[in-house]
């Protein structure tokens, strides 16, 4: 791929990654309060 | 082309038939028709959210911009990922909002945190007029893709009146159901579509991508760095339009709607996760663009350079299936287009400025029946007047993104001000239609839309602060302090 299409696809594909982890972290310090969904 | 015709008229009757089922043993209330009763889980979130990024767009203009404009179209494949990435820690907070509060649509937001109905019909009005011309692209590019799928076998208008009159009847029927059922039979459609196609063309003409940019970089060697094959979108204004619509992309009202339609916050969270992973296709149309350029230049239209590729390359049937796969993609977005332009006129308009003590029950009545007249509309205005309503799409984007201080501040601001919002948004309305009725799109080489963002930004943030809030108490920030 082109340098600055290869750069952009890499933004794309971390991302979901980046959010994932994100996600852990915020259910490991702000664990889902009663009733809600895990 | 028989068997074409077969294929494209079998999936749109099939589709509608899907969407109208949707609708079966559900007790049909405003709650299920806009927001299916808030029990969507990830699945249909997912297909429903991607079935609004997926549009006849997709497979006419981001082909076409790559055929014809060059790098300035990568912006399309990251916008996505900048939107979910927001989507992820703002959504939430709007979904526990419109929980409490019982919300349906993006007016219903600006009323109950602001308090004034009159913000509310604002925003309403400028949702359905940023809403009328993009509806009426699909209808445009439906009949485009059908047309030419067909080998002229179904002309454009005829494929038009029968494909809404059937989205019509589904939207009618089974509200925002029938629009994630439909969505399932689009989105399989659709990747296979792309998989097919851009995995296929660079292979056959040029033996993979490696060597088809190869090819495109020794011919055009500035065709992949910006601003492309354009003169003015250069790196600012491809940085000030990705900020643009990855902000704004949740302030359609459509796809600000279908927040309300899940079951949790968390349903949110985790699409966000996921939502990136779906603009990799993109990159497969972007191929396919490249490909169509070295290998039938001089088009006049750039847009037909995805079909005139498919129509060179594979035989009818799978022409077919590139027109039926088109065909649904432009009935999903255009179905939640139709019912929440409906909703806002019938619940934000009508009830709100002229008739308050109107019941739920004529609400849904009458929403039910602005979906046959704003369908009307719609058609008529496309075979009648194609380009003139094209033209105000320009001003879709740009004017939905000035809700987003409004809605954003609304959330995590308890010192936002009604006064503030209304200023801040009338002033970026006014920047976005003077600088592009005046043609100074781009602006100092920015997005027109990003200068209203900014100057909207500061102004509802100065007035907010000399302006004193009134209903502090009534919503306070509950999405801040349970989000």
């Amino acid at each position: 791929l082109p340098f600055l299409l290869f750069w952009l696809l890499v933004w794309v594909v971390l991302t979901p990654f980046i959010l994932g982890l994100a996600y852990k972290l915020e259910k490991k310090y702000n664990p889902p309060e009663e009733g809600e969904d895990k | 082309v028989n068997a074409a015709l077969f294929i494209i008229l079998g999936t749109i009757l099939f589709s509608a038939i899907l969407g109208i089922y949707a609708g079966r043993r559900v007790k049909m209330n405003l709650e299920n028709w806009t927001v299916g009763g808030r029990r969507f889980g990830i699945i249909i979130i997912w297909l429903l959210m991607a079935g609004e990024i997926y549009t006849t767009f997709t497979f006419l203009g981001a082909s076409g911009w790559a055929y014809s404009k060059g790098a300035p179209t990568f912006y399309i494949l990251v916008y996505g990922a900048l939107a979910y990435t927001l989507s992820f820690f703002i959504l939430p907070a709007l979904w526990k909002v419109g929980k409490k509060h019982g919300l349906h649509t993006q007016p219903d937001f600006f009323v109950t945190r602001y308090d004034s109905r009159t913000l509310g019909i604002f925003v309403a009005l400028i949702g359905v007029f940023s809403i009328i011309p993009y509806l009426q692209l699909q209808l445009t590019g439906l009949g485009l893709i059908v047309e030419v799928a067909s080998n002229q076998a179904i002309s454009s208008n005829v494929a038009i009146v029968i494909s809404f009159v059937l989205t019509c009847v589904f939207v009618y029927t089974s509200g925002i159901r029938g629009t994630a059922w439909v969505s399932i039979v689009k989105d399989i459609m659709m990747i296979v579509a792309v998989l097919v196609v851009g995995i296929g063309v660079p292979t056959i003409y040029f033996g993979g991508f490696g060597n088809m940019f190869r090819t495109l970089i020794e011919q055009k060697p500035q065709y992949l760095v910006f601003p492309g094959a354009t003169s003015h979108m250069g790196v600012i204004w491809v940085m000030s339009t990705l900020l643009l619509t990855g902000l704004g992309f949740y302030m359609w009202p459509h796809v600000f709607g279908s927040v309300f339609s899940a079951k949790s916050a968390n349903v949110i969270k985790k699409n966000a996760i996921i939502m990136p992973l779906y603009q990799i296709p993109i990159l497969l149309i972007f191929m396919v663009g490249f490909t169509a350029l070295l290998v039938i230049p001089g088009l006049a239209n750039g847009d037909m350079a995805f079909l005139e590729l498919v129509n060179k390359t594979y035989p009818s049937w799978f022409m077919g299936f590139v027109g039926a796969a088109g065909a649904v993609t432009a009935m999903v977005p255009a179905s939640i287009l139709v019912l929440f332009a409906a909703t806002l006129l019938a619940k934000n308009v009508y009830k709100a400025g002229f008739n308050p003590k109107a019941s739920e029950e004529t609400v849904m009545r009458l929403s039910r029946f602005l979906v046959l007249v704003i369908t009307t509309i719609a058609l008529v205005f496309t075979m009648a007047f194609p380009e003139e309503l094209v033209n105000l799409l320009i001003f879709g984007y740009d004017g939905v993104c000035q809700f987003f201080p409004g809605v954003v501040l609304g959330l995590f601001w308890r010192r936002a001000t009604k006064t503030g919002v209304f200023s801040g948004l009338v002033v970026g309305i006014a920047i976005v239609v003077g600088l592009i009725a005046s043609r100074h799109d781009p602006f100092l080489g920015m997005n027109a839309g990003f200068v209203g963002l900014v100057i909207n930004s500061v102004i509802t943030v100065l007035v907010s602060l000399w302006t004193e809030p009134k209903n502090l108490k009534k919503l306070g920030t509950e999405a801040r302090n349970d989000g």
